[in-house]
């Protein structure tokens, strides 16, 4: 096969355009401002301060004011996280309540519309068994992605009433 | 044209083999010198100053020959940190020089050389194959970024975080969405009188910045004075231990040229007690029983009497060495009460506050328990030089921001310089918009914390952090697995299950070691695990490569590949041919 014009230049052309890629690597790249636009992330309640999360927490929040004290925590698990009924009467048991059975479990928890069919709330009021103070406790347990959300503010039933509408608010976008 | 070309002496030059060899050579001595110095100037700084720079300078080759020095036993001056972050003068050609050169070498003299011959042409295309993969790895290394993402379970992110930079990042809500305008660091070290379309109208200067810093409150200044209070009392106790050492070693000598079991026995609790109270946090009182009872031994055993100059507690240096710490722990405790007289007391915490309250500090002081507190008062007004002196050199003079209300003092740090530790800057920016002065504001890598800047209707948040770079998609982590081979800690697999939330479409996947995820033009490759106290598998942390370059290694093997098997069987069938007619 005798070799055509076309090819013999063929390794040339290649070498004149490698000494031109050459002349790219003087190219740095130069730290400059970057604008991102982002969706907006989430921020809290004014009236909650960043607590340190304590055992398995993921984050914590204390709300001081005038009439009491609470606090909001959110808390990770793998696959159910003990289930719903579990997971319900370890809140009761935290207020000194008796424990709901399967049967009673439906009327005992609601639905939370902004958080999905799966999300369930919980709102309770009993005496705490660490403080022996009267304390409320609005928890909500949501199962996504394999993993289960367990959100709990509790504290002075004056103050978690005053706080349960931006605790359900502030969900949707907490995690 | 090509005999002009071919006795032109430059072109001569980069067609020599001789050049090929010098190259080579050169490269030998970057990689041997460049390794070296990764000892004392960390992994980054030495890869940025011998590879990729085109001459490495004086100081990052000196921190290769210290090391050449130090690995023959002799003696070198190590670096000093300012020498590790600032280059010096060009002595020798850097990576990016040899390596240019190397490939133009390659280049021309295959150009000088080749000639169409399909008995060679897969030799040729292997040379292509060579050169696609040198010049693919120095555009890799000019576009590739490397960043890293971690993750606890539950934890959903859609950006990843810089191993090295970081950026001063100005945020603006609009809508749903939030506007950020990424400030990188270089541009608050250089002071740049820093302004963008994006930012409307402001602008920030670096009053004063820090590559490695710690931001102190009131009561970490006068801690860090504590601390240093202590050391110089442990280098005094330090002294008279070293002491009460050689003279129980003397006795112990004596001991032995003249047996005395009683005797021997005492020495043997005395010296037990010294180690013992060495190894806990040594009260003077205790010292002083200790060197008292050193004392009586000297007296048995060498037989002094109670005026004999050589008795330990008859030496005059011993007793500063005491007073000298007694003098330390004095000054702690004035720190402590200097502490309690500012607390809530530095309302605006501004310099001229805290000087005020140190001036005042030892005249209160000396109306409390008059006459009884002489030594006190003395240790008080060292203290209170010192203090202000720190004070003056550490105040950040901020105006404005929760940050700068808390930490009003910065302790520079020295450069972290090893590849496991990370610097964290420190910068008070100077603020204003449209002209009008806003304030200064603190901005630290180690606090989280967004702050607010108030202009008309809009509400900026600053924070300092280490760079992000956002991705397209959100991660989120639901799984995480730790297996090790059993019975051993050795580490067998580690696996995370994230879910990948696209724009229209989620779906599980696993990152396991050798199995990344590529998404949005990324490589996420499982890094490292991180375990709680309690030994359960807390946090993965993924690596993450952006090189948009990566197909130039696969199209170079391809072609080096394809060039080996063309030359192997060109000569095979070459081979099998002439067999053939030989056997005919």
């Amino acid at each position: 096969m005798r070799p055509t014009n076309a090819m013999t230049n063929l390794p040339r052309i290649f070498c004149l355009g490698l000494l031109v890629g050459l002349g790219f690597l003087g190219c740095e790249k130069a730290e400059k401002i970057e604008v991102h636009t982002i969706p907006a992330e989430p921020s809290p309640p004014e009236s909650w301060g960043l607590d340190s999360p304590f055992g398995p927490e993921k984050a914590r929040f204390s709300i001081s004011a005038t009439n009491g004290m609470a606090t909001v925590s959110l808390t990770v698990l793998q696959g159910d996280g003990g289930g719903l009924l579990g997971n319900v009467n370890r809140w009761r048991g935290q207020l000194g309540l008796e424990p709901l059975d399967e049967a009673s479990l439906g009327s005992g928890v609601q639905s939370v519309n902004s958080l999905g069919s799966e999300a369930r709330l919980i709102d309770i009021n009993g005496t705490s068994n660490r403080t022996q103070l009267d304390t409320r406790l609005v928890g909500v347990i949501v199962s996504r992605n394999e993993l289960t959300w367990f959100y709990k503010l509790m504290g002075t039933p004056e103050l978690v009433e005053a706080e349960k509408a931006g605790f359900l608010k502030y969900l949707p976008d907490w995690r | 044209m090509m005999n002009a070309l071919k006795t032109n002496p430059v072109y001569q030059f980069f067609t020599s083999l001789r050049l090929t060899v010098t190259l080579l050579s050169i490269s030998l001595v970057i990689i041997f010198f460049g390794t070296l110095a990764q000892e004392p100037m960390g992994l980054n700084i030495a890869v940025e100053r011998y590879f990729k720079s085109f001459f490495i300078d004086a100081h990052a080759a000196e921190a290769g020959w210290f090391m050449l020095l130090k690995l023959v036993q002799v003696e070198g001056t190590p670096l000093t940190p300012e020498k590790i972050i600032n280059p010096g003068w060009p002595v020798f050609p850097g990576g990016y020089l040899v390596g240019s050169l190397l490939l133009i070498n390659l280049v021309v003299a295959y150009y000088h050389r080749f000639e169409w011959s399909a008995k060679k042409a897969g030799i040729y295309m292997t040379h292509v194959g060579i050169v696609t993969l040198l010049v693919g790895q120095l555009f890799t290394d000019i576009l590739q970024e490397e960043s890293f993402v971690h993750m606890e379970r539950g934890d959903r992110r859609n950006y990843t975080v810089s191993f090295d930079d970081n950026e001063l990042a100005l945020m603006l809500p609009a809508g749903g969405s939030n506007r950020v305008v990424s400030i990188p660091e270089i541009m608050l070290k250089d002071k740049t009188n820093i302004q963008h379309p994006d930012l409307a109208g402001l602008t920030v200067e670096t009053e004063k910045y820090w590559r490695n810093a710690r931001p102190m409150t009131v009561s970490q200044l006068i801690d860090l004075d504590r601390d240093e209070q202590q050391a110089l009392r442990q280098a005094k106790v330090d002294q008279v231990f070293a002491v009460i050492q050689t003279r129980i070693t003397a006795l112990e000598e004596r001991l032995q040229q003249s047996p005395h079991p009683e005797n021997r026995k005492a020495l043997t609790t005395l010296k037990g007690r010294a180690f013992q109270q060495r190894a806990e946090a040594v009260e003077l009182r205790s010292l002083a029983s200790l060197l008292g009872r050193v004392g009586e031994m000297e007296m048995e055993i060498l037989g002094l009497g109670e005026s004999d100059k050589q008795l330990i507690f008859n030496q005059k240096n011993l007793r500063e060495m005491l007073v000298a710490a007694r003098t330390f722990d004095d000054q702690r405790t004035v720190g402590e009460l200097f502490k309690s007289a500012v607390k809530g007391n530095l309302p605006q915490g501004t310099l001229d506050e805290f000087n005020a309250q140190a001036d005042h500090f030892v005249p209160t002081l000396r109306n409390y328990r008059e006459g009884e507190m002489g030594a006190m008062i003395q240790a008080a007004e060292k203290f209170i030089i010192r203090i202000k002196q720190r004070a003056q050199k550490f105040h950040t003079g901020t105006t404005e921001g929760r940050l700068g209300d808390y930490f009003r003092f910065v302790q520079p740090l020295a450069p972290a310089f090893d590849q496991n530790d990370r610097n964290q800057p420190v910068a008070v920016l100077k603020i204003s918009h449209k002209g009008e002065a806003l304030g200064t504001w603190l901005a630290s890598c180690t606090s989280e914390f967004q702050q607010s800047i108030s202009v008309g209707d809009q509400k900026w948040k600053l924070i300092l952090r280490p760079k992000r770079h956002y991705l397209g998609f959100h991660l989120t982590l639901v799984n995480l697995k730790w297996e090790k081979y059993r019975g051993t800690e050795i580490p067998k697999n580690f696996q995370s299950r994230v879910i990948v939330e696209g724009s229209s479409e989620s779906r599980p996947v696993d990152i396991s070691m050798n199995e990344p995820l590529r998404e949005g033009g990324q490589t996420f490759y499982q890094y490292q695990m991180n375990q709680n106290q309690l030994g359960a598998t807390v946090q993965t942390v993924l690596q993450v490569v952006k090189n948009p370059n990566w197909r130039t290694a696969y199209i170079g093997c391809l072609i080096v590949a394809l060039g080996l098997i063309y030359q192997f069987l060109f000569h095979l069938i070459g081979f099998a041919r002439k067999r053939k007619k030989a056997a005919a």
